[in-house]
């Protein structure tokens, strides 16, 4: 079958751009959501003072965060189907998206939870609240401030990762620039495109970062 | 699960070709370690000197680059040479891309080391007569580095797990090795994971190699 | 040896130093106090050209600071500095503080810079702490390094910028003894300081400085005893 090489970008391809930046879009922030779901549950085992709490929370949260992602995506993608679960390659780059991002996550948890002082304790268990309590209204609110610039930091994060997921062929962006770099051969304009793409995302959620960090500072 | 029974046998068999890997991902990421830190110095150098441009271009390489995947950086510049037709090895490339992407990284870490340094030891330094190198290796780095010394180990141990993506570039690394081993077994989730348990192993092992170090070499008397 | 012409020295739009011309012979210890604020550790910095001026001109020892061809690192040897916040290399011994800049600056060989150093160090009388730490001295004593470390360059005039402001008053004195013995053996200094009791023992000439402008000057005993301006009037009156 005779190759068709294109010598220049077209529209169609500008589709297939669109295409990628909405799924890296749709893995980011399903990723995200779920990871953030069950970093909850780790970072608060992990900030808890149970031992057989912290310890396992504190083991799940190291080997994640000292094993490259290529690994884990490879392990995600290869145990579903072990374990009985034959699922679109979607589903297994949101499971390592989620899995990698609720290590992390964890971590800021555990920071902003250990961020609000003693004595908030001591004041709310005073006036009777129990643990959930203390929790639900005085910890976890003043924890979240403290948590968003991180944890924006996590998002940027995620968004740059989610280029890995283009190993399972996956059609985010980073892949469709290898689609079309192979269409093409112009990998200079498509990855520039695509870099470009990433940046547009990525940078002014970095400013959105600064200036929170900024405003959280001052607020005090 | 039912009928599936791991079998680790054949991978540890083949433990020497994992280890071979293992070597080029130690190597390459000294050698991106290094001219990282070159790099870095260069840049955090433009990001303090006084030459409004040399700041802004180096204020926008960083920003470029840490807005951007390291993958996508790895294959701008894989497949860019191959564009331009310039045959470059893939290690070479892969070197490249790292030392590209750290190089900024390190900008920063290197730049907040000789910020974190008190004004006036630069005015004492000067006084002195001191000339502009000088001063730099006899008064500010020396102090910069006590500074940079975490950062710089988490960012090697980055560079460390991020190498493995010089594998999607066919540079026979850790990661590469594993991938021809589990297309070689079949057994591709029990590859895979003693290859993340060497990533892990390794990690570990130098992190704590370069706490210890670190320790030993930047306590001064109190 | 130091000749301050018509200086004007602006921090953005703040006006710092107006107008001001200030003349010391070889040999000769001045004194100048003044309110903070009024430009004095500003005209220290001057002198050695850790900040420009934007108009005026400073000769030290026959040479033109601000002129393109003049080497300023060479000049800046001959010009020692003592800094309010002591400013030692905290990663060096006091002896290896003294001897950098001799073995880098003028490349003298090793032994000899050692040999001197250690005098240097005695001088000051802190023989006992040549292979300690800063952060393991006192105030008083990392100040006296500071000033074996300026010494040990062989400078043809010595800056002081309020260098005991930052100690505690019990460490104030050691610092002063070798301020003063330096001055009768006879070392061109200018001195920005609070301590009046120094100033009258051996100050050859008191300025005072106020808002940028040199006010009045004259012996310790006449400017002390006798002010003839109200600002000198009024600011002796805040501090005697």
């Amino acid at each position: 079958m005779p190759q068709y090489v294109q010598d220049s970008l077209n529209l169609y391809d500008a589709v297939l751009f669109l295409q990628g930046l909405g799924n890296t879009v749709a893995l980011c922030l399903i990723g995200l959501g779920l990871g953030t779901l069950i970093a909850l549950f780790v970072g608060l085992a992990r900030a808890s003072h149970f031992r057989w709490l912290s310890w396992p929370a504190g083991l799940y949260i190291e080997v994640i965060r000292d094993s490259p992602l290529l690994m884990q995506l490879y392990l995600v993608f290869f145990a579903l189907p072990l374990l009985g679960l034959d699922v679109p390659i979607f589903v297994a780059g949101v499971a390592t998206l989620m899995v990698n991002a609720s290590a992390f996550m964890a971590e800021i948890v555990r920071a902003g939870i250990q961020s609000v002082g003693r004595d908030q304790w001591d004041a709310a268990r005073g006036l009777g609240m129990g643990y959930p309590q203390v929790m639900r209204w005085v910890v976890m609110p003043q924890a979240f401030r403290v948590m968003i610039p991180p944890g924006v930091g996590l998002l940027i994060g995620l968004i740059k990762d989610s280029s890995i997921i283009s190993v399972i062929s996956y059609l985010e962006l980073t892949r469709v620039g290898q689609i079309l770099t192979e269409k093409t051969f112009l990998s200079f304009q498509v990855f520039g495109i695509v870099a470009a793409l990433y940046f547009i995302m990525c940078y002014p959620l970095s400013r959105l970062a600064l200036y929170v960090e900024r405003r959280l500072k001052v607020g005090g | 699960m039912h009928g599936y029974v791991f079998q680790f046998r054949p991978i540890f068999q083949e433990l020497p070709l994992l280890l071979s890997g293992a070597l080029v991902t130690i190597h390459i990421s000294i050698l991106t370690l290094f001219f990282s830190f070159i790099v870095g110095t260069i840049g955090a150098l433009c990001r303090l000197s006084r030459f409004r441009w040399l700041n802004v271009a180096a204020k926008w390489y960083v920003e470029f680059i840490r807005n951007t995947p390291l993958l996508v950086q790895l294959f701008f510049i894989y497949f860019g040479f191959s564009q331009i037709n310039i045959e470059v090895p893939n290690y070479l490339a892969g070197l490249i891309g790292l030392v590209v992407n750290n190089g900024a990284y390190l900008t920063e870490i290197v730049r907040a080391g000789i910020e974190a340094i008190h004004k006036g030891q630069f005015e004492a330094g000067l006084s002195l007569g001191l000339s502009f190198p000088q001063l730099m290796r006899y008064v500010v780095f020396p102090q910069a580095f006590r500074v940079i010394y975490p950062p710089l180990c988490n960012q090697f141990i980055g560079i460390i797990l991020w190498s493995s993506l010089v594998s999607t570039i066919a540079v026979e690394d850790l990661a590469l090795r594993g991938k021809e081993l589990a297309s070689t077994t079949f057994r591709c989730f029990e590859t895979y994971a003693v290859v993340t348990l060497v990533y892990v192993v390794m990690t570990l092992t130098i992190s704590g190699v370069l706490k210890v170090l670190g320790r030993r070499f930047f306590s001064r008397p109190a | 040896m130091v000749k301050v012409k018509n200086v004007n020295k602006y921090f953005g739009h703040l006006h710092v130093l107006k107008d001001l011309s200030l003349d010391v012979s070889k040999g000769e210890v001045v004194v100048i106090i003044g309110p903070s604020g009024s430009g004095k550790s500003t005209l220290l910095r001057c002198l050695n050209y850790l900040e420009p001026v934007q108009s005026g001109e400073i000769w030290i020892d026959g040479i033109r600071l601000d002129h393109r061809k003049t080497n300023i690192r060479a000049v800046r040897a001959e010009v020692g500095i003592v800094f309010q916040s002591f400013n030692l290399f905290p990663h060096l011994t006091a002896l290896r503080n003294v001897m950098l800049a001799p073995r880098v600056v003028r490349k003298r060989p090793d032994a000899e810079v050692r040999q001197a150093a250690v005098a240097m160090l005695t001088k000051v009388g802190l023989q006992d702490k040549i292979d300690a730490y800063p952060s393991q001295l006192s105030g008083g004593q990392q100040q006296r390094v500071a000033i074996a470390r300026a010494l040990a360059m062989q400078p043809k005039l010595m800056l002081f910028d309020e260098v005991t402001s930052a100690l505690d008053p019990e460490l104030v004195r050691e610092v002063l003894d070798v301020m003063k013995q330096l001055a009768r053996d006879g070392m061109t200094m200018i001195v920005v300081t609070h301590e009046m009791g120094f100033a009258r023992e051996v100050a050859d000439r008191v300025i005072f400085m106020d808002e940028g402008r040199t006010i009045e000057e004259g012996t310790a005993a006449e400017l002390f005893d006798r002010p003839q301006n109200q600002r000198t009037k009024e600011f002796l009156g805040k501090i005697l």
